[in-house]
């Protein structure tokens, strides 16, 4: 029911603002710091992009005991990082496309919508100043229940009263996103040719010892006139869904993979990444999805796929834990999802003191979208796929820069510049790969944004 | 010990596991082309052993590996793990090919072929490991001072020793997710031969 209502807060948003699921809540940035920067910052920023996040350094909060009763606290950066970040970085170097490599937008006011409890708080910061501050949207029916203030932030808790939680959105004015608005085709710029010659290429490879997993992509173009509509009717289901609105463009995810979350716990702070590899599409009736399941849980090649990436997020988290200690739990998990299951594993480590460069550094781009070893599939990917990737298989990250951050793995994600939405459809390519069925399986992968053009053909 | 990172995806998990093995022990990460031989070496001496990480490609893409290897004293601890193993392998006489049964993230049966094996004390007759590798050495073992301990269910070889050196070599990764406690009984071996555990 908390949907309906972030929806109509969503439809009456504008200028610069996003949100972002993480798992069981959705998260709303607006009253952005700035609504576009001058033109002195912005020579200075693009020769120096990210220099000052950078250099942020994550450490414990100093009061443990408040800290994990609220540890959402001020900065609030919402934004995206782009697979080419990685040339920032210096870990390889990549074709980039016309979005930045990062951009991390300072946000005065949070909204989260936690749709387990029903409960919605607000997190203001009351050191962001908003100068073009326009999207103020209302809280329609909302019961103020408490406010917890500091000289420097608040959080406000509501309960929404029943007369909001029945407000029919259909009949809001502001809420147009008919499922028939939202229907876009695909067009695929890589046959299943040229997909099959490049999985073969790397498979070679392989068995040179050059690489042994790399993840190749296809790449899709849709129109998307509207991108807003189009998000609201298929987001509510994705467990790592967002959604930034920049002056310049527009960027969709429907990621269901957790690149990694950073929480205070007990004194310090923990590094959590869950890893997705194995796919296999949903059965029509349950006994025959039950089989599906079974069946990929047992499967050698799917189980190498995630075996290996799980081994290569232990050495990423290891670089940046104390004692380089790491633990793995729930090794080749199922989980399902509206158009398909994939195989999963939990991994987490206690944070050294480390900053934020450092942290990006070890674990960037995520393994389960780049491959191992990741130096050399990082070259092998920028060779064989013929566009640049922008914010596929980059991420979307909210976080203070300092003890907390939620980062999703940018897939089932694309960029939307002048009504033409971008994005891109991948596939691990083992030496156990059948170039034929990985093609089909990137096509399943696309099935959240709609029907690709003569599918049937491909 | 000085590990030579051959920019592997799985170098810091050797590390993890071998600092839990070995709590206190002091060890240094480097990559393979980021110091000189000779200070690799003087590092390695002073830290009393060296261990040469897996990586892609082929022992000739090692960087300094090759004459750091040759370069120290007969006596230091030396591990290498699959591009590390192949690389004491060549440097032993063996010869580098393409295996016939490349695999990657998934565990092999490793068939013990010399029950004496230092690496494979405590362990059974065969056991399972993780393999990452497309090529694999091979030679007639009786003519080298290295000798196979380990081979594969379709006879490659998986594991080495010098005979009269510290010299262990590894074609699986003990460190794996997959290769579990016999994985790290396999460490704990070389560091207790190493005498690196106090």
């Amino acid at each position: 029911m908390l949907f309906e209502i972030l929806i109509s807060i969503l439809s009456q948003l504008e200028g610069v603002w996003g949100c972002m699921s993480v798992e069981t809540t959705t998260y709303l940035f607006i009253r952005p710091q700035k609504t576009a920067a001058s033109k002195d910052e912005e020579k200075e920023s693009k020769y120096n992009p990210n220099k000052a996040a950078f250099r942020s350094l994550f450490k414990p909060p100093a009061d443990p005991k408040e800290a994990t009763a609220n540890f959402l606290s001020p900065p609030y950066y919402f934004g995206f990082l782009s697979y080419h970040l990685l040339n920032d970085l210096g870990l390889g170097r990549v074709k980039a496309d016309s979005i930045p490599s990062m951009e991390l937008n300072r946000f005065g006011l949070v909204y989260a919508f936690n749709h387990l409890t029903g409960e919605i708080k607000a997190y203001e910061d009351y050191e962001c100043t908003y100068p073009n501050y326009e999207n103020k949207p209302s809280l329609p029916g909302l019961l103020r229940q408490a406010t917890k203030e500091t000289p420097n932030f608040a959080i406000h808790t509501f309960i929404p009263s029943s007369a909001a939680s029945q407000k029919d959105p259909s009949t809001d004015p502001h809420c147009d996103f008919s499922v028939n608005h939202s229907k876009i085709i695909l067009e695929p710029l890589t046959t299943r040719a040229q997909y099959i010659e490049r999985v073969e290429h790397l498979q070679e490879k392989i068995r040179c010892g050059d690489v042994y997993q790399a993840n190749i992509a296809a790449t899709f173009h849709a129109e998307l006139k509207d991108p807003l509509p189009f998000f609201l009717s298929r987001f509510r289901s994705v467990r790592y869904a967002a959604y930034l609105q920049s002056p310049d463009f527009t960027i969709l995810s429907f990621s269901p993979e957790l690149f990694f979350t950073i929480t205070p716990k007990k004194g310090n702070l923990k590094i959590t990444g869950m890893p997705i590899k194995g796919t296999a599409r949903r059965g029509s009736v349950p006994s025959e999805d039950q089989e599906i399941i079974n069946r990929l849980r047992l499967d050698p090649k799917e189980r190498a796929e995630l075996a290996m990436i799980v081994d290569l997020v232990r050495n990423d988290f290891s670089q940046i834990s104390q004692n380089y200690q790491v633990s793995v739990k729930d090794l080749f998990k199922v989980t399902s999802y509206e158009h398909l299951h994939h195989l999963d594993a939990t991994i987490t480590g206690i944070l050294k003191e480390v900053t934020f460069f450092e942290i990006l550094h070890a674990v960037y781009p995520a393994g389960s979208i780049s491959g191992a070893p990741k130096r050399k599939a990082i070259e092998f990917i920028d060779e064989l796929e013929d566009s640049p990737r922008g914010i596929w298989t980059g991420s979307i990250i909210f976080t203070n820069l300092s003890n907390f951050a939620f980062a999703n793995v940018a897939i089932r994600s694309g960029s939307v510049i002048d009504n033409r939405l971008t994005f891109k459809s991948g596939c691990g390519i083992t030496l156990k790969s059948q170039p034929d069925r990985e093609y089909d399986e990137l096509l399943l992968k696309t099935k959240v944004w709609g029907q690709v053009h003569g599918a049937e053909y491909l | 010990m000085l590990i030579i990172n051959n920019y592997d995806s799985f170098t810091y998990n050797l590390l993890a596991k071998l600092l839990a093995l070995s709590p206190g022990h002091h060890y240094e990460v480097v990559e393979n082309n980021r110091i000189s031989p000779e200070q690799a070496i003087e590092r390695a001496i002073l830290l009393k052993g060296l261990i040469i990480s897996p990586g892609p490609g082929s022992p000739a893409d090692s960087a300094i590996c090759p004459q750091v290897v040759l370069g120290v004293p007969k006596d230091l601890p030396v591990l290498g793990v699959c591009l590390g193993m192949q690389l004491l392998g060549e440097l032993g006489g063996f010869t580098l090919r393409r295996s016939a049964n490349p695999r990657h993230g998934s565990v092999e049966q490793i068939q013990r072929i010399f029950p004496k094996s230092i690496l494979f004390k405590g362990l059974g007759s065969t056991f399972e490991q993780a393999r990452y590798n497309s090529l694999c050495i091979e030679g007639a073992s009786s003519e080298y001072d290295i000798s196979a301990v380990g081979t594969s269910s379709n006879n490659e070889i998986m594991a080495i020793e010098h005979r009269s050196e510290m010299k262990f070599g590894v074609q699986f990764h003990p460190e794996s997710i997959c290769s579990g406690r016999k994985g790290e009984r396999i460490l704990l071996n070389f560091l207790k031969v190493a005498k690196a555990l106090r």
